[in-house]
């Protein structure tokens, strides 16, 4: 898995290529718009972490150009310009996410998998928290080796709490991906599930822990608390 | 009236030259006085009219300049004295002014790009100490410092809202829903809240709450609500935050509660409580204040039916 990294800062880009490196992924950094292009053009990467302010260009324009060839490669940007209009002009350029510096490199290596875990993209079909595995093809969770008796609502339930390792994933979504829109649903169908998942994961010792967010949904985090 | 006017002109003519009697003046004097001295009065009222009339027309620029003045606050430093129909004499002093006013807002405006210019360039900084001190082997020294650029981080973060709500007037036209600008908020922190040992719970409205306003400065005060909240609450228990109809946000913790004392303080800027452990750096509240500000709503703290503090954020409705 090779990650490029464009960053014209060179602390911050010896750092950014650690994270990555301790992710399990090789990085690569080049400081400016001109070598990226010339990178990109070189080398087969799976995914770049682009730089907004670089010393020789807009990180923008690259991206633009990028799409323009039709090139599919996911982009993290990561900037300090956090403002709405910022933001949407770096989606609407074709990031494929926005990550605003200072940012936790947890976080990063978390964005940066979701996107390789995209359909066509290159990263495999395990997702990993704790001491639990999710085989995604397979459909089968493991907690130290051993699988889970899961049923399906709980396994789907599981595989998006994972995918968002950290952060909140709203109940109103689970219900739309589990139920659809518009079957009959009743309304503490979703707290049941968690609830059976919770236990099931705890009694297994998968060393992470399922938080409730009251009235919006629910978020999976390493370690056990409650 | 008139006839008695012209009798007295030609009396006093002929005096004047000598051509009436010796002692008639005496009797003149007598005439006139019966003739005429009630017309003074009127002759006054008529001239304090005309002055007052002509004063006051001529004045009138002098008075729109004056109302113009009082409304200059450092929100609005482009506004100048209008120099229309001002008087001749007093259009150097109106210029004057425009041109203090001038100079004024030169300096507000290189303060305020200073201030928004030096919390950007501080977050690369930031961000290198943030992922250096993630790299390093774990230690109580290493956690220490990891809270302390949080912490200095949540600071450079207000610094840069206060000097954009400063420095850019706010566009509150939009359209947006305040359900859902609060619902995105409470996701971001609560993994942040649990962190820290709390909990963040929403109360969603049952419908849509649509108004008028900026979507990235309610949500920055919705958010500095919350933060508030969790650093005031007890380890373990829940921060509420409740959406209500017509157009309120209100945000409750379980800490210990502002005294009556500093409520009137609690939204000025860098105002921390006397004795208080620093949780931050005082600014959190006031950039709550400030949004609700610039969407003619109001924030304030009410007594809750428990202990804790009760943030009450009210916006108008969008039908206002």
């Amino acid at each position: 898995m090779r990650v490029l990294v464009v960053e014209d800062e060179p602390r911050m880009a010896e750092l950014i290529v650690g994270i990555i490196d301790r992710a399990g992924f090789v990085a690569d950094t080049v400081p400016g718009v001109a070598d990226a292009d010339h990178a990109l053009e070189f080398l087969p990467y799976d995914a770049a972490v682009l730089d907004l302010g670089l010393a020789d260009g807009d990180g923008l324009t690259l991206l633009a150009r990028l799409r323009a060839r039709r090139s599919g490669l996911p982009v993290l940007v990561l900037t300090a310009r956090d403002t709405l209009d910022d933001r949407v002009a770096g989606l609407d350029a074709g990031a494929d996410d926005y990550l605003i510096k200072p940012f936790a490199g947890a976080e990063l290596v978390a964005r940066l998998k979701a996107l390789l875990r995209r359909p066509g993209h290159s990263l495999g079909v395990m997702l990993e928290a704790g001491t639990l595995t999710f085989d995604t093809i397979g459909r089968e969770a493991r907690a130290g080796g051993t699988a889970l008796p899961l049923a399906r609502q709980e396994l789907a339930i599981l595989e998006h709490l994972l995918r968002r390792f950290g952060r909140v994933v709203p109940k109103a979504l689970l219900e739309e991906k589990l139920y659809g829109d518009g079957g009959e649903l009743e309304s503490n169908a979703i707290p049941v599930h968690v609830h059976h998942l919770r236990k099931k994961l705890f009694d297994a010792g998968a060393g992470c822990t399922i938080h409730t967010v009251r009235g919006v949904g629910y978020f999976l985090t390493d370690g056990i608390t409650e | 009236m008139v006839v008695g006017f012209a009798g007295l002109v030609i009396k006093a003519y002929r005096i004047a030259h000598g051509l009436s009697e010796e002692g008639q003046a005496d009797v003149f004097v007598e005439e006139f006085m019966k003739e005429a001295a009630w017309s003074f009065p009127l002759f006054a009222a008529v001239v304090l009219a005309t002055v007052v009339v002509t004063v006051r027309t001529s004045l009138a620029p002098l008075k729109q300049a004056s109302n113009r003045a009082s409304r200059i606050d450092p929100t609005s430093p482009g506004v100048r004295l209008d120099n229309v129909g001002v008087p001749n004499e007093l259009l150097s002093l109106v210029a004057a002014i425009n041109e203090a006013l001038d100079r004024l807002e030169r300096g507000f405006e290189t303060q305020r790009r200073f201030t928004g210019d030096a919390a950007h360039e501080l977050r690369t900084p930031l961000a290198i100490l943030t992922s250096g001190l993630e790299a390093m082997p774990e230690s109580d020294e290493v956690r220490r410092l990891r809270q302390d650029v949080m912490r200095m981080t949540r600071l450079v973060e207000q610094l840069l809202r206060i000097a954009r709500l400063d420095a850019l007037p706010i566009d509150t036209r939009p359209t947006v829903d305040l359900g859902e600008i609060t619902t995105a908020v409470v996701e971001q922190l609560a993994p942040w809240a649990v962190g820290l040992g709390c909990t963040i719970a929403l109360e969603p409205p049952p419908a849509p709450i649509v108004i008028s306003g900026d979507a990235d400065a309610l949500a920055s005060a919705v958010r500095n609500l919350i933060e508030n909240a969790v650093h005031h609450t007890l380890a373990g228990t829940e921060v509420v935050v409740a959406v209500n109809a017509p157009a309120q946000v209100r945000v409750t913790d379980h800490g210990p509660g502002i005294p009556e004392s500093d409520r009137a303080n609690v939204f000025s800027r860098f105002w921390r409580a006397p004795g208080q452990a620093r949780t931050g750096a005082g600014l959190g509240l006031a950039i709550v204040a400030q949004v609700a500000h610039a969407h003619r709503g109001s924030i304030g703290i009410e007594d809750g039916p428990q202990a804790g503090a009760n943030f009450v954020l009210n916006l108008k409705p969008s039908s206002q």
